[in-house]
Protein backbone atom coordinates (compact mmCIF):
# COMPACT_ATOMS: atom_id res chain seq x y z
CA UNK A 1 0.00 0.00 0.00
CA UNK A 2 1.54 3.34 -1.15
CA UNK A 3 1.86 5.89 1.88
CA UNK A 4 1.62 9.83 0.83
CA UNK A 5 3.35 12.04 2.94
CA UNK A 6 1.92 14.36 5.15
CA UNK A 7 2.68 17.09 3.04
CA UNK A 8 0.73 15.26 0.01
CA UNK A 9 -2.02 13.73 2.11
CA UNK A 10 -2.87 17.30 3.05
CA UNK A 11 -2.71 18.57 0.06
CA UNK A 12 -5.59 16.37 -0.89
CA UNK A 13 -7.72 17.07 2.43
CA UNK A 14 -7.38 20.67 1.26
CA UNK A 15 -8.74 20.23 -2.50
CA UNK A 16 -11.29 18.53 -0.60
CA UNK A 17 -12.26 21.52 1.50
CA UNK A 18 -10.73 20.47 5.03
CA UNK A 19 -8.99 23.59 6.72
CA UNK A 20 -4.65 22.32 7.09
CA UNK A 21 -2.47 25.08 8.53
CA UNK A 22 -0.25 27.34 5.65
CA UNK A 23 2.45 25.68 5.29
CA UNK A 24 5.53 25.49 2.85
CA UNK A 25 7.75 22.76 2.39
CA UNK A 26 11.49 23.15 2.20
CA UNK A 27 14.41 21.50 2.19
CA UNK A 28 17.38 23.81 3.69
CA UNK A 29 17.27 25.77 6.73
CA UNK A 30 17.65 28.83 5.03
CA UNK A 31 14.27 28.05 3.22
CA UNK A 32 12.63 26.78 6.85
CA UNK A 33 13.70 30.63 8.08
CA UNK A 34 12.25 32.62 5.20
CA UNK A 35 9.07 30.42 4.84
CA UNK A 36 8.94 31.03 9.04
CA UNK A 37 9.55 34.40 8.48
CA UNK A 38 6.52 34.92 5.88
CA UNK A 39 4.02 32.96 8.24
CA UNK A 40 5.75 35.38 11.45
CA UNK A 41 5.14 34.32 14.85
CA UNK A 42 5.71 30.16 15.92
CA UNK A 43 5.80 27.86 13.49
CA UNK A 44 6.10 23.53 13.46
CA UNK A 45 8.51 22.46 11.76
CA UNK A 46 7.81 18.81 10.52
CA UNK A 47 10.20 16.12 9.00
CA UNK A 48 8.57 14.16 6.35
CA UNK A 49 9.51 10.52 6.74
CA UNK A 50 7.61 7.15 6.34
CA UNK A 51 7.32 6.93 10.30
CA UNK A 52 4.66 7.22 12.87
CA UNK A 53 5.25 8.98 16.22
CA UNK A 54 7.97 11.71 14.51
CA UNK A 55 7.75 13.81 17.33
CA UNK A 56 9.64 11.46 19.49
CA UNK A 57 12.07 9.90 16.85
CA UNK A 58 12.99 13.99 17.10
CA UNK A 59 11.38 14.81 13.78
CA UNK A 60 9.13 17.37 15.00
CA UNK A 61 9.87 20.37 16.58
CA UNK A 62 8.46 23.66 17.66
CA UNK A 63 10.37 26.82 16.62
CA UNK A 64 9.25 30.51 18.07
CA UNK A 65 10.45 32.50 15.50
CA UNK A 66 12.51 32.43 11.93
CA UNK A 67 16.26 31.75 13.35
CA UNK A 68 14.90 28.73 15.87
CA UNK A 69 13.10 27.38 12.76
CA UNK A 70 16.15 27.53 10.43
CA UNK A 71 18.01 25.73 13.22
CA UNK A 72 15.12 23.28 13.46
CA UNK A 73 15.10 22.42 10.02
CA UNK A 74 18.88 22.17 9.37
CA UNK A 75 18.53 19.03 12.81
CA UNK A 76 15.58 17.40 11.02
CA UNK A 77 17.31 17.30 7.32
CA UNK A 78 20.37 15.58 9.13
CA UNK A 79 18.35 12.99 10.40
CA UNK A 80 18.27 9.44 9.29
CA UNK A 81 15.29 7.71 9.81
CA UNK A 82 15.36 3.78 9.26
CA UNK A 83 18.28 4.40 7.23
CA UNK A 84 16.89 6.88 4.88
CA UNK A 85 17.87 10.31 5.20
CA UNK A 86 14.83 13.18 5.88
CA UNK A 87 14.87 15.13 2.52
CA UNK A 88 12.28 17.38 3.28
CA UNK A 89 10.36 19.43 5.80
CA UNK A 90 6.99 20.88 6.22
CA UNK A 91 7.05 24.64 7.78
CA UNK A 92 3.64 25.18 9.72
CA UNK A 93 2.24 28.09 11.25
CA UNK A 94 1.59 26.71 14.74
CA UNK A 95 -2.22 26.66 15.61
CA UNK A 96 -3.40 27.53 19.36
CA UNK A 97 -5.64 24.20 19.94
CA UNK A 98 -8.07 23.67 22.54
CA UNK A 99 -8.68 20.14 21.68
CA UNK A 100 -7.85 17.14 19.55
CA UNK A 101 -9.49 14.33 18.13
CA UNK A 102 -8.76 11.53 15.64
CA UNK A 103 -10.13 10.06 12.56
CA UNK A 104 -9.99 8.07 10.21
CA UNK A 105 -11.41 5.85 6.64
CA UNK A 106 -10.07 2.68 6.79
CA UNK A 107 -10.94 -0.33 4.58
CA UNK A 108 -11.34 -3.37 6.69
CA UNK A 109 -10.80 -6.58 4.42
CA UNK A 110 -13.36 -8.68 7.40
CA UNK A 111 -16.35 -6.43 6.87
CA UNK A 112 -15.61 -5.66 2.62
CA UNK A 113 -16.67 -2.00 3.56
CA UNK A 114 -14.79 1.02 4.26
CA UNK A 115 -15.05 1.99 8.01
CA UNK A 116 -14.94 5.06 9.55
CA UNK A 117 -12.76 5.37 13.18
CA UNK A 118 -13.43 8.35 15.32
CA UNK A 119 -11.92 9.29 18.64
CA UNK A 120 -12.82 12.00 20.85
CA UNK A 121 -9.45 12.13 22.46
CA UNK A 122 -6.77 12.48 19.25
CA UNK A 123 -2.71 12.88 19.30
CA UNK A 124 0.45 11.27 19.13
CA UNK A 125 -0.03 7.66 20.94
CA UNK A 126 -3.37 7.06 19.27
CA UNK A 127 -2.87 3.50 19.35
CA UNK A 128 -2.27 3.41 23.26
CA UNK A 129 -5.44 6.20 23.55
CA UNK A 130 -7.57 3.01 21.95
CA UNK A 131 -6.54 0.57 24.10
CA UNK A 132 -6.43 2.64 27.02
CA UNK A 133 -9.60 4.73 26.62
CA UNK A 134 -11.98 2.28 24.36
CA UNK A 135 -15.03 4.26 24.76
CA UNK A 136 -13.92 7.27 23.42
CA UNK A 137 -13.49 5.50 20.04
CA UNK A 138 -16.37 5.04 17.62
CA UNK A 139 -16.19 2.12 14.77
CA UNK A 140 -18.68 2.55 12.43
CA UNK A 141 -19.03 0.65 8.99
CA UNK A 142 -20.14 2.49 5.38
CA UNK A 143 -22.16 1.17 3.09
CA UNK A 144 -20.34 1.93 -0.24
CA UNK A 145 -22.96 2.30 -2.50
CA UNK A 146 -24.36 4.78 -0.21
CA UNK A 147 -21.30 6.92 0.79
CA UNK A 148 -20.89 8.80 4.13
CA UNK A 149 -24.36 11.03 4.70
CA UNK A 150 -23.88 13.91 7.08
CA UNK A 151 -26.33 12.62 9.37
CA UNK A 152 -24.76 9.08 9.93
CA UNK A 153 -21.47 11.64 10.63
CA UNK A 154 -23.06 13.60 13.28
CA UNK A 155 -24.64 9.95 14.43
CA UNK A 156 -20.84 8.68 14.94
CA UNK A 157 -20.02 11.47 16.77
CA UNK A 158 -23.22 11.65 19.25
CA UNK A 159 -21.78 8.03 20.07
CA UNK A 160 -18.56 9.14 20.72
CA UNK A 161 -19.67 11.87 23.01
CA UNK A 162 -19.29 15.29 21.07
CA UNK A 163 -20.88 17.90 22.27
CA UNK A 164 -23.81 19.40 20.29
CA UNK A 165 -22.04 22.69 19.21
CA UNK A 166 -19.11 20.61 17.63
CA UNK A 167 -21.30 18.03 15.92
CA UNK A 168 -21.90 20.59 12.19
CA UNK A 169 -17.88 21.48 12.08
CA UNK A 170 -17.15 17.92 12.69
CA UNK A 171 -19.21 15.90 10.70
CA UNK A 172 -18.89 18.05 7.39
CA UNK A 173 -15.01 17.29 8.27
CA UNK A 174 -15.81 13.59 8.16
CA UNK A 175 -17.68 13.08 4.96
CA UNK A 176 -15.03 15.38 3.46
CA UNK A 177 -12.77 12.75 4.63
CA UNK A 178 -14.10 10.56 3.38
CA UNK A 179 -14.61 11.20 -0.09
CA UNK A 180 -11.37 12.02 -0.02
CA UNK A 181 -10.31 8.31 0.79
CA UNK A 182 -12.60 7.51 -1.69
CA UNK A 183 -11.92 9.79 -4.68
CA UNK A 184 -8.29 8.61 -4.62
CA UNK A 185 -8.87 4.84 -3.60
CA UNK A 186 -7.39 5.13 -0.29
CA UNK A 187 -6.49 1.91 1.83
CA UNK A 188 -6.71 4.47 4.45
CA UNK A 189 -6.87 8.00 5.20
CA UNK A 190 -6.02 9.90 8.79
CA UNK A 191 -6.40 12.77 9.92
CA UNK A 192 -4.50 12.72 13.77
CA UNK A 193 -4.90 15.06 15.03
CA UNK A 194 -8.37 16.83 14.07
CA UNK A 195 -7.30 20.38 15.97
CA UNK A 196 -10.05 22.29 17.59
CA UNK A 197 -8.45 25.91 17.26
CA UNK A 198 -9.46 28.57 20.49
CA UNK A 199 -11.86 29.99 17.62
CA UNK A 200 -13.59 26.46 17.10
CA UNK A 201 -12.30 25.90 13.62
CA UNK A 202 -11.16 22.64 12.79
CA UNK A 203 -7.84 21.78 11.13
CA UNK A 204 -5.98 18.97 9.69
CA UNK A 205 -3.14 19.58 12.07
CA UNK A 206 -1.53 15.97 10.64
CA UNK A 207 -2.88 13.30 8.39
CA UNK A 208 -1.60 10.35 6.11
CA UNK A 209 -3.41 8.72 3.21
CA UNK A 210 -2.37 5.56 1.92
CA UNK A 211 -3.53 4.60 -1.58
CA UNK A 212 -4.31 0.85 -2.45
CA UNK A 213 -1.27 -0.34 -5.13
CA UNK A 214 -3.87 -1.72 -7.30
CA UNK A 215 -5.49 1.78 -7.89
CA UNK A 216 -2.16 3.98 -8.44
CA UNK A 217 -2.13 3.44 -12.18
CA UNK A 218 -5.78 5.22 -11.92
CA UNK A 219 -4.17 8.23 -10.47
CA UNK A 220 -1.30 10.11 -12.19
CA UNK A 221 -2.13 13.31 -10.39
CA UNK A 222 -0.72 11.83 -7.19
CA UNK A 223 2.92 11.33 -8.89
CA UNK A 224 3.23 8.19 -7.43
CA UNK A 225 6.71 6.36 -8.72
CA UNK A 226 6.90 2.68 -6.98
CA UNK A 227 2.90 1.71 -5.84
CA UNK A 228 4.71 0.19 -2.60
CA UNK A 229 4.33 -0.08 0.75
CA UNK A 230 7.84 1.05 2.02
CA UNK A 231 8.86 2.99 4.81
CA UNK A 232 11.47 4.86 2.51
CA UNK A 233 11.28 6.75 -0.43
CA UNK A 234 11.82 4.64 -3.26
CA UNK A 235 15.63 3.99 -4.50
CA UNK A 236 16.98 4.00 -7.29
CA UNK A 237 16.78 0.25 -7.13
CA UNK A 238 13.16 0.38 -6.20
CA UNK A 239 12.76 2.75 -9.43
CA UNK A 240 14.11 0.49 -11.37
CA UNK A 241 12.45 -3.22 -10.32
CA UNK A 242 9.25 -1.33 -10.76
CA UNK A 243 9.63 -0.68 -13.88
CA UNK A 244 10.51 -3.99 -14.76
CA UNK A 245 7.59 -4.85 -13.22
CA UNK A 246 5.47 -2.34 -14.69
CA UNK A 247 6.03 -2.87 -17.86
CA UNK A 248 5.99 -7.08 -17.78
CA UNK A 249 2.56 -8.26 -17.15
CA UNK A 250 4.22 -12.38 -17.12
CA UNK A 251 4.32 -13.84 -13.50
CA UNK A 252 4.97 -11.34 -10.47
CA UNK A 253 7.99 -9.09 -9.60
CA UNK A 254 7.93 -7.46 -6.11
CA UNK A 255 11.04 -5.91 -5.02
CA UNK A 256 11.97 -3.41 -2.79
CA UNK A 257 15.73 -2.65 -1.44
CA UNK A 258 15.45 -3.01 2.58
CA UNK A 259 19.17 -1.60 3.45
CA UNK A 260 19.61 1.40 1.82
CA UNK A 261 23.35 1.31 3.68
CA UNK A 262 25.25 -2.18 3.15
CA UNK A 263 28.73 -0.13 3.90
CA UNK A 264 29.18 -2.00 7.49
CA UNK A 265 29.21 -5.23 5.85
CA UNK A 266 27.59 -6.61 8.60
CA UNK A 267 26.47 -10.49 6.97
CA UNK A 268 24.23 -8.97 4.59
CA UNK A 269 22.67 -11.35 1.77
CA UNK A 270 20.56 -10.64 -1.00
CA UNK A 271 16.89 -12.71 -1.19
CA UNK A 272 15.27 -14.22 -3.83
CA UNK A 273 12.12 -16.06 -3.22
CA UNK A 274 9.23 -17.35 -5.13
CA UNK A 275 5.88 -17.37 -3.83
CA UNK A 276 4.94 -15.08 -0.90
CA UNK A 277 5.10 -18.53 1.33
CA UNK A 278 8.17 -19.48 0.51
CA UNK A 279 9.62 -16.06 0.39
CA UNK A 280 8.22 -15.47 4.30
CA UNK A 281 10.16 -18.90 4.96
CA UNK A 282 12.96 -18.12 3.48
CA UNK A 283 13.58 -14.48 5.06
CA UNK A 284 12.73 -15.98 8.56
CA UNK A 285 15.30 -18.82 7.90
CA UNK A 286 17.95 -16.39 6.72
CA UNK A 287 16.91 -14.12 10.13
CA UNK A 288 17.64 -17.50 12.17
CA UNK A 289 20.87 -18.18 10.44
CA UNK A 290 22.02 -14.86 11.42
CA UNK A 291 22.03 -12.74 8.35
CA UNK A 292 20.98 -9.14 7.75
CA UNK A 293 18.40 -8.89 4.33
CA UNK A 294 19.80 -5.98 2.21
CA UNK A 295 16.95 -6.82 -0.40
CA UNK A 296 13.62 -8.52 -0.65
CA UNK A 297 12.92 -10.09 -4.30
CA UNK A 298 9.40 -12.41 -4.84
CA UNK A 299 9.00 -13.06 -8.47
CA UNK A 300 5.74 -15.61 -8.64
CA UNK A 301 3.00 -16.51 -11.26
CA UNK A 302 5.20 -18.14 -13.76
CA UNK A 303 7.48 -15.40 -14.41
CA UNK A 304 10.15 -15.81 -17.76
CA UNK A 305 13.44 -16.64 -17.30
CA UNK A 306 13.98 -13.01 -18.81
CA UNK A 307 12.07 -12.02 -15.31
CA UNK A 308 13.82 -13.91 -13.49
CA UNK A 309 17.09 -12.79 -14.95
CA UNK A 310 16.38 -9.14 -14.50
CA UNK A 311 15.53 -10.03 -10.63
CA UNK A 312 19.11 -11.52 -9.98
CA UNK A 313 20.53 -8.78 -11.74
CA UNK A 314 18.77 -6.25 -9.61
CA UNK A 315 19.71 -7.88 -6.30
CA UNK A 316 23.22 -8.68 -7.40
CA UNK A 317 23.71 -4.79 -8.00
CA UNK A 318 23.35 -3.76 -4.54
CA UNK A 319 26.81 -3.71 -3.09
CA UNK A 320 28.41 -5.33 0.14
CA UNK A 321 26.18 -8.31 -0.30
CA UNK A 322 28.07 -11.23 1.12
CA UNK A 323 25.34 -13.92 -0.58
CA UNK A 324 22.48 -14.99 -2.46
CA UNK A 325 19.97 -17.28 -1.41
CA UNK A 326 16.88 -18.08 -3.44
CA UNK A 327 14.03 -20.30 -1.69
CA UNK A 328 11.19 -21.33 -3.45
CA UNK A 329 8.01 -22.69 -1.79
CA UNK A 330 7.14 -25.70 -0.78
CA UNK A 331 5.67 -26.99 -4.22
CA UNK A 332 5.36 -24.45 -6.95
CA UNK A 333 3.37 -25.25 -9.99
CA UNK A 334 5.73 -22.94 -12.21
CA UNK A 335 8.25 -24.84 -14.20
CA UNK A 336 11.77 -23.95 -12.08
CA UNK A 337 13.60 -24.69 -15.51
CA UNK A 338 12.84 -20.83 -16.39
CA UNK A 339 14.17 -19.29 -12.80
CA UNK A 340 17.63 -21.48 -13.02
CA UNK A 341 18.08 -20.12 -16.87
CA UNK A 342 17.90 -16.79 -15.61
CA UNK A 343 19.55 -16.99 -12.62
CA UNK A 344 22.55 -18.82 -14.76
CA UNK A 345 22.71 -15.93 -17.10
CA UNK A 346 22.39 -13.34 -14.27
CA UNK A 347 25.44 -15.33 -12.36
CA UNK A 348 27.44 -15.34 -15.59
CA UNK A 349 27.05 -12.39 -16.79
CA UNK A 350 28.28 -11.09 -13.33
CA UNK A 351 31.44 -14.06 -13.09
CA UNK A 352 29.63 -14.33 -9.67
CA UNK A 353 32.36 -14.50 -6.72
CA UNK A 354 30.05 -14.58 -3.71
CA UNK A 355 28.49 -17.61 -2.41
CA UNK A 356 24.85 -18.99 -3.58
CA UNK A 357 22.60 -21.56 -2.53
CA UNK A 358 19.37 -22.25 -4.43
CA UNK A 359 16.77 -24.50 -2.97
CA UNK A 360 14.03 -25.32 -5.97
CA UNK A 361 10.55 -26.13 -4.90
CA UNK A 362 8.14 -27.30 -7.88
CA UNK A 363 7.71 -28.56 -11.18
CA UNK A 364 10.63 -30.14 -12.76
CA UNK A 365 13.46 -28.86 -9.88
CA UNK A 366 15.77 -32.16 -11.10
CA UNK A 367 15.90 -30.08 -14.46
CA UNK A 368 16.28 -26.81 -13.02
CA UNK A 369 19.44 -28.46 -10.22
CA UNK A 370 20.75 -29.83 -13.34
CA UNK A 371 20.99 -26.39 -15.44
CA UNK A 372 22.38 -24.35 -12.31
CA UNK A 373 24.96 -27.29 -11.98
CA UNK A 374 26.14 -28.01 -15.33
CA UNK A 375 26.36 -24.01 -16.62
CA UNK A 376 28.05 -22.63 -13.20
CA UNK A 377 30.94 -24.85 -12.43
CA UNK A 378 33.22 -22.62 -14.07
CA UNK A 379 32.97 -19.66 -11.81
CA UNK A 380 34.18 -18.64 -9.12
CA UNK A 381 31.48 -18.72 -6.77
CA UNK A 382 30.69 -21.74 -4.83
CA UNK A 383 27.21 -22.32 -5.56
CA UNK A 384 25.12 -25.36 -4.19
CA UNK A 385 21.60 -26.23 -5.29
CA UNK A 386 18.82 -28.07 -3.29
CA UNK A 387 15.41 -29.10 -3.93
CA UNK A 388 12.14 -29.20 -2.02
CA UNK A 389 13.23 -32.03 -0.15
CA UNK A 390 15.74 -29.43 1.52
CA UNK A 391 14.55 -27.63 4.30
CA UNK A 392 14.82 -24.14 3.83
CA UNK A 393 16.74 -23.74 7.15
CA UNK A 394 19.16 -26.06 6.17
CA UNK A 395 19.44 -23.71 2.73
CA UNK A 396 20.15 -20.88 5.03
CA UNK A 397 22.71 -22.30 7.21
CA UNK A 398 24.22 -23.81 4.55
CA UNK A 399 24.50 -20.59 2.90
CA UNK A 400 26.28 -19.16 6.33
CA UNK A 401 28.79 -22.08 6.26
CA UNK A 402 29.81 -21.30 2.82
CA UNK A 403 30.70 -17.51 2.80
CA UNK A 404 32.78 -18.62 6.41
CA UNK A 405 34.45 -20.75 4.29
CA UNK A 406 35.37 -18.80 1.30
CA UNK A 407 36.84 -16.01 3.84
CA UNK B 1 24.63 -9.76 -37.69
CA UNK B 2 20.94 -11.68 -37.63
CA UNK B 3 18.71 -10.21 -35.17
CA UNK B 4 15.07 -9.85 -34.00
CA UNK B 5 13.07 -8.49 -30.76
CA UNK B 6 11.25 -10.35 -28.27
CA UNK B 7 8.91 -8.83 -26.08
CA UNK B 8 11.02 -7.39 -23.60
CA UNK B 9 14.51 -7.85 -25.33
CA UNK B 10 16.92 -8.66 -28.27
CA UNK B 11 18.18 -11.71 -29.98
CA UNK B 12 21.04 -12.16 -32.19
CA UNK B 13 22.46 -14.87 -34.05
CA UNK B 14 26.19 -14.79 -35.91
CA UNK B 15 25.30 -16.96 -38.62
CA UNK B 16 28.45 -17.66 -39.68
CA UNK B 17 29.08 -19.05 -36.90
CA UNK B 18 25.47 -21.16 -37.61
CA UNK B 19 27.75 -23.00 -40.41
CA UNK B 20 29.58 -24.51 -38.80
CA UNK B 21 27.51 -25.95 -35.98
CA UNK B 22 26.50 -29.52 -36.93
CA UNK B 23 24.27 -30.06 -34.01
CA UNK B 24 22.03 -26.58 -33.76
CA UNK B 25 20.78 -27.20 -30.18
CA UNK B 26 19.04 -24.09 -30.56
CA UNK B 27 16.19 -25.29 -32.64
CA UNK B 28 14.73 -28.23 -30.73
CA UNK B 29 15.43 -26.47 -27.14
CA UNK B 30 12.81 -23.76 -28.13
CA UNK B 31 9.56 -24.56 -26.63
CA UNK B 32 7.32 -22.95 -29.32
CA UNK B 33 9.50 -23.61 -31.85
CA UNK B 34 9.96 -20.69 -33.50
CA UNK B 35 13.36 -21.17 -35.05
CA UNK B 36 14.62 -22.87 -38.36
CA UNK B 37 17.49 -24.02 -40.12
CA UNK B 38 17.57 -22.80 -43.70
CA UNK B 39 21.22 -23.37 -45.76
CA UNK B 40 23.09 -23.71 -42.72
CA UNK B 41 21.93 -20.69 -40.67
CA UNK B 42 19.47 -20.24 -37.92
CA UNK B 43 16.49 -17.87 -38.06
CA UNK B 44 13.35 -17.02 -37.36
CA UNK B 45 10.66 -19.97 -38.58
CA UNK B 46 7.77 -17.51 -37.86
CA UNK B 47 6.99 -13.61 -38.42
CA UNK B 48 8.44 -11.20 -36.41
CA UNK B 49 5.81 -9.67 -35.25
CA UNK B 50 4.42 -12.28 -33.69
CA UNK B 51 8.04 -13.14 -31.68
CA UNK B 52 7.96 -9.34 -30.39
CA UNK B 53 4.26 -9.83 -28.86
CA UNK B 54 5.17 -12.68 -27.25
CA UNK B 55 5.57 -16.04 -29.16
CA UNK B 56 9.03 -15.75 -27.86
CA UNK B 57 8.87 -16.87 -24.51
CA UNK B 58 12.00 -15.76 -23.17
CA UNK B 59 13.00 -19.21 -21.81
CA UNK B 60 16.57 -18.13 -22.67
CA UNK B 61 17.20 -22.30 -23.43
CA UNK B 62 18.37 -21.17 -26.45
CA UNK B 63 21.07 -19.46 -25.62
CA UNK B 64 22.48 -21.77 -22.86
CA UNK B 65 21.90 -24.56 -25.30
CA UNK B 66 24.09 -22.43 -28.15
CA UNK B 67 26.75 -20.84 -25.62
CA UNK B 68 27.44 -24.53 -24.41
CA UNK B 69 26.08 -26.96 -26.58
CA UNK B 70 26.54 -24.96 -30.05
CA UNK B 71 28.63 -22.46 -30.98
CA UNK B 72 28.33 -19.42 -29.27
CA UNK B 73 26.24 -17.87 -31.91
CA UNK B 74 22.86 -16.87 -30.75
CA UNK B 75 23.09 -14.14 -27.77
CA UNK B 76 20.12 -12.21 -25.90
CA UNK B 77 20.23 -9.06 -25.01
CA UNK B 78 17.52 -8.32 -21.86
CA UNK B 79 18.33 -4.56 -20.85
CA UNK B 80 17.25 -3.19 -17.76
CA UNK B 81 14.71 0.04 -17.59
CA UNK B 82 17.47 2.29 -17.07
CA UNK B 83 20.88 0.79 -17.89
CA UNK B 84 22.69 1.47 -14.78
CA UNK B 85 23.53 -0.99 -13.23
Amino acid sequence: MTKLMEHQSKDLFKKEGINVSPGEVVQTGEQAKKAAQEFGGAVAVKGQAFITSRAKAGAIKFADNADEAGKMAEEILSLNIKGKQVEKVLVEQKLSLKDEYYAGVIINDALRSPMIVFSSMGGSGIEEIAEEHPDKVVYHPINIREGLKEYEARNILIDAGIPSGQLLGLATLLVKLYNTARKYEARSAEINPIGLTEDNKLFAVDGRVVVDDNAVFRHPELGIEVAREMDHPPTDLDRIAYKVEANDYRGTFFFMQLETDTSDSAGYVGFHGCGGGGSMMGMDALMRAGFKVANFCDTSGNPPASKMYRAAKIILSQPHIEGYFHSGSGMASQEQYHIARGLVKAFREANLSIPAVIRFGGNSEEEAKEIIENYTKDLPAKIEVYGRDTSVNYAARRLKEIIEESK
Amino acid sequence: MYSFKTLSGEITINQEKCLSCENKPCLEICPPQILKEEEGKVMLGIDEASVKKGKCIECLACELECQFKGNGALSISLPLPEESL
